[in-house]
């Protein structure tokens, strides 16, 4: 194999040899890029040059690396279960090469020298960008207000309690209000606490029977109903966060017609689980908001064809084996999901038919791009080159055990997915991949410290 | 018939055929109770381990019971469920007291699941005896076999059960064993207690007291809680009695053989009014008596399906379940 980082040092290199996604347009189509400065400098519908510096992309999709709007990195505060640097590892393994990180840490991400903190973090791992998302309220609360436009000037991309809601609508409605000087964009977790109280999981025929307390849908419709006229009231952009209930869809298409800035994630494993896979009190399936039912599974897949839910992010909640390895009711909410989100929406959306592979990658390229309005995400020219390399067809069966973050809680455990990162490049550097030598698969890491200042 | 589990989590996971089983076995358990000499060497050589993490008499006594007359070797432990929480967790608790080498673990906990979590985990047995709000298998299959004395087959017979649904595991056992005998089986009580979906457990819900029990062959009274009134769930007791406390006027509009059971402890006066616990349709001390029994086949089936693998002579279902052959190491 010859070393693809000798071939990147120069800093220019074509790659060629690839069928190019450009999620925007919907196309695929055979090509070659060239690198250029970290930046996409030059699309081709042909081959590299003759004399051209080249790596040979075997045919793959190549396609802009993965935007993840929901990412839970622990630190500071939890590095047992995740670091910066093991998070942004999980990242390059699984085609990502953007997160937004949750505010939720030891302590909360609630000023501005906590955003520097991370995305400092971020730049020594040289794997994947950090955009840290900052708290509305100090400590996360929900009392006072934490200096938004601090954060904002620090990189905070968005603004969020999550973990919690914010509970007092007056509260949040001053956060959007105070948020309309920079345009700031609120991230909510929304969930109706009073009815979610105590609940391990979906309330439904499962929950019935297992003899495990409910949380209703009615807990995130109410919510997110709240969020959206909040929204409305005072023109502040809006985000809702992990989207699990098919009710919800229906208050943000309406919302959405009715023109208030809203737009909405759901994640991999509430398109591919249901409440019934928790009939084992397999916590590895418990998370907040839970697994529910098929019907909103399909309503959610809906929402993701028509546009209502603008991406899939994966809100990675990495636990350890000694948290989650107890009994149910004990165990904390969350999954890990940045290693195989895309493996999981090509299996969900491309492998059922319901989607081409260009528009199930824009659901985590160019259209979270668009949400939090970065540059990344697009198969442009001068677009930052930020790529993954995959294999739409391969088959692969997930463990955990395999896992580059710290935590290895995936509710995926011995299913079968289809799609398979090869290689991630971050900033036009490779900084992931997977190989086979002597008929063995290897991984490697190489971090970006060419680029360490464009990355966070 | 043979039974080849290697648990006792819970009666969902059991065939109408084991369900049978275990109540014919514990049938001819009955009559040890009534011997001079009330013991067995059924259980010798085994050492079984009572592990109660919330508070219980009546059951840890006729399991410690059961586990005597049949000559086990019992040791008690018991925690209240949030010192172990605290500390230890479930997992290192049981693998100390595994390293001495226990045949049975009989556990009550409050998390429900906690049995299946454990039997997925360790060697030995596991007999659920209540978890969280989920199931208590035993105490389902001694009303059962209870209600079979007085009523012989129960398909089709209506068994009500009457009080805090939601949170009784009594209750969960008693639906899934009824279900699968073919009783009809009908939940009263006040809205908030009734579960979500209760169609999805096969049976009918009515609100309406004195309906329900129109006809019914078994009235099976269940606890009500005064946390529940703590939480917001009923207003008072006081409320819960006016409207659901099985009263003398009730026992004109059950069947002509129809019976009163209640698995303890009772609230007189709230649940059930003193003169029904008390009245000829009573059958609640029978209850404990069959418990006993019920446990007695419960360890015994467990025991001979344990030598049987040691002897290589079946292929437990529940082995898959664990994934390991090494149950007996």
């Amino acid at each position: 194999m010859k070393d693809w980082n000798e071939i990147c040092e120069s800093g220019e290199f074509w790659i060629e040899n690839v069928k190019v996604v450009d999620p925007e347009a919907g196309r695929v189509f055979e090509g070659a890029l060239r690198i250029a400065d970290g930046h996409i400098a030059e699309i081709r519908e042909s081959g590299a040059p003759e004399s051209a510096t080249a790596l040979d992309g075997e045919g793959l999709h190549l396609a802009p690396g993965l935007i993840d709007l929901h990412v839970h990195l622990r630190e500071p505060g939890f590095e047992e279960k995740e670091t910066v640097r093991t998070g942004a590892m999980a990242a390059a393994r699984g085609g990502v090469t953007t997160i937004c990180s949750m505010p939720n840490t030891d302590p909360i991400c609630d000023d501005g020298s906590k955003v520097a903190f991370i995305r400092a973090r971020a730049r020594q791992a040289g794997l994947c960008r950090v955009l840290p998302v900052g708290a509305i309220t100090r400590g996360s609360d929900g009392k006072q207000l934490a200096d938004l436009g601090e954060m904002h000037d620090e990189g905070a991309i968005a603004f969020s309690d999550d973990g919690w809601p914010v509970r007092d609508a007056g509260i949040l409605r001053k956060a959007m209000q105070l948020g309309r000087a920079w345009d700031l964009l609120i991230m909510s977790h929304s969930e109706e606490a009073s009815l979610s109280k105590g609940g391990q999981m979906h309330e439904g025929s499962v929950s019935s029977k297992l003899g495990l307390e409910g949380i209703p849908r009615e807990s995130e419709e109410i919510a997110v109903d709240r969020e959206v006229r909040l929204a409305k009231l005072t023109g502040a952009r809006l985000h809702i966060c992990h989207v699990s209930s098919g009710g919800s869809v229906d208050i943000i298409r309406r919302a959405k017609a009715d023109g208030v800035r809203v737009t909405a994630e759901t994640t991999p494993h509430y398109l591919l689980l249901d409440h019934g896979a928790l009939s084992t009190y397999d916590s590895h399936k418990k998370m907040n908001p839970p697994l529910r039912e098929k019907s909103d599974q399909e309503s959610l897949v809906q929402g993701l064809i028509d546009g209502t839910l603008d991406a899939v992010a994966t809100d990675h909640a990495p636990h350890t084996e000694i948290e989650k390895n107890v009994e149910f009711a004990y165990a904390p909410f969350g999954v890990t999901g940045l290693e195989t989100s895309l493996a999981a929406v090509i299996t969900r959306m491309v492998d059922t038919g319901l989607l081409d592979i260009p528009k199930a990658l824009a659901l985590m390229t160019s259209k979270p791009a668009a949400v939090i309005g970065v540059e990344q995400g697009r198969m442009a020219e001068g677009a930052p080159a930020d790529l993954v390399l995959f294999d739409p067809d391969e088959r692969w069966t997930v463990r955990g055990g395999e896992t580059a973050s710290r935590s290895d809680n995936t509710p995926f455990e011995g299913m079968e997915l289809r799609g398979r990162v090869r290689a991630t490049f971050l900033a036009g550097r490779p900084v992931f991949r997977r190989y086979t030598e002597d008929g063995k698969s290897l991984e490697s890491f190489t971090p970006n410290l060419a680029k360490q200042a464009a990355i966070a | 018939m043979s039974f080849d589990r290697m648990h006792l989590l819970d009666l969902e996971s059991l065939s109408r055929e084991e369900i049978l089983h275990i109540l014919d076995t514990a049938e001819s358990f009955r009559e040890i109770s009534e011997r001079e000499i009330k013991k067995v060497p059924t259980l010798r050589g085994f050492t079984v381990v009572n592990l109660f993490f919330e508070d219980s008499t009546r059951t840890r006594i006729s399991f410690e019971l059961a586990e005597k007359r049949l000559s086990a070797d019992v040791v008690n432990f018991s925690s209240s469920n949030s010192s172990v929480k605290k500390g230890e967790s479930l997992l290192d608790t049981v693998e100390n007291l595994l390293a001495m080498k226990m045949d049975i673990i009989v556990m009550r906990h409050g998390a429900s699941g906690a049995p299946h979590y454990l039997a997925e985990r360790v060697p030995a047995s596991v007999i659920n005896a209540g978890d969280g709000k989920h199931e208590h298998p035993t105490q389902g299959l001694l009303d059962m076999l209870t209600m079979r004395h007085h009523l012989g087959d129960l398909g089709g017979r209506k068994v009500v059960i009457v009080g805090d649904i939601l949170h009784s595991r009594v209750a969960r056992s008693n639906i899934q064993g009824l279900t699968k005998l073919g009783a009809e089986v009908v939940l009263c009580g006040p809205p908030t207690f009734i579960p979500p979906k209760p169609e999805s457990l096969g049976v009918s819900v009515d609100y309406d007291l004195g309906r329900a029990l129109e006809g019914a062959h078994v009235v099976n009274v269940l606890r009500v809680q005064k946390e529940r009134q703590e939480n917001g769930l009923m207003p008072s007791m006081r409320a819960y009695a006016r409207d659901w406390q099985v009263g003398l006027e009730h026992l004109e509009l059950l069947d002509k053989d129809g019976i009163i059971l209640h698995p303890g402890p009772m609230n007189r006066g709230v649940e059930i009014a003193q003169e029904v616990a008390d009245g000829p349709r009573s059958v609640i001390l029978e209850q404990v008596t069959n418990g006993l029994a019920v446990r007695m086949a419960v360890l015994y089936l467990l025991s001979e399906a344990r030598k049987k693998l040691k002897r290589g002579e079946t292929e437990s279902p529940d082995l898959q379940l664990q994934g390991k052959s090494e149950v007996l190491s």
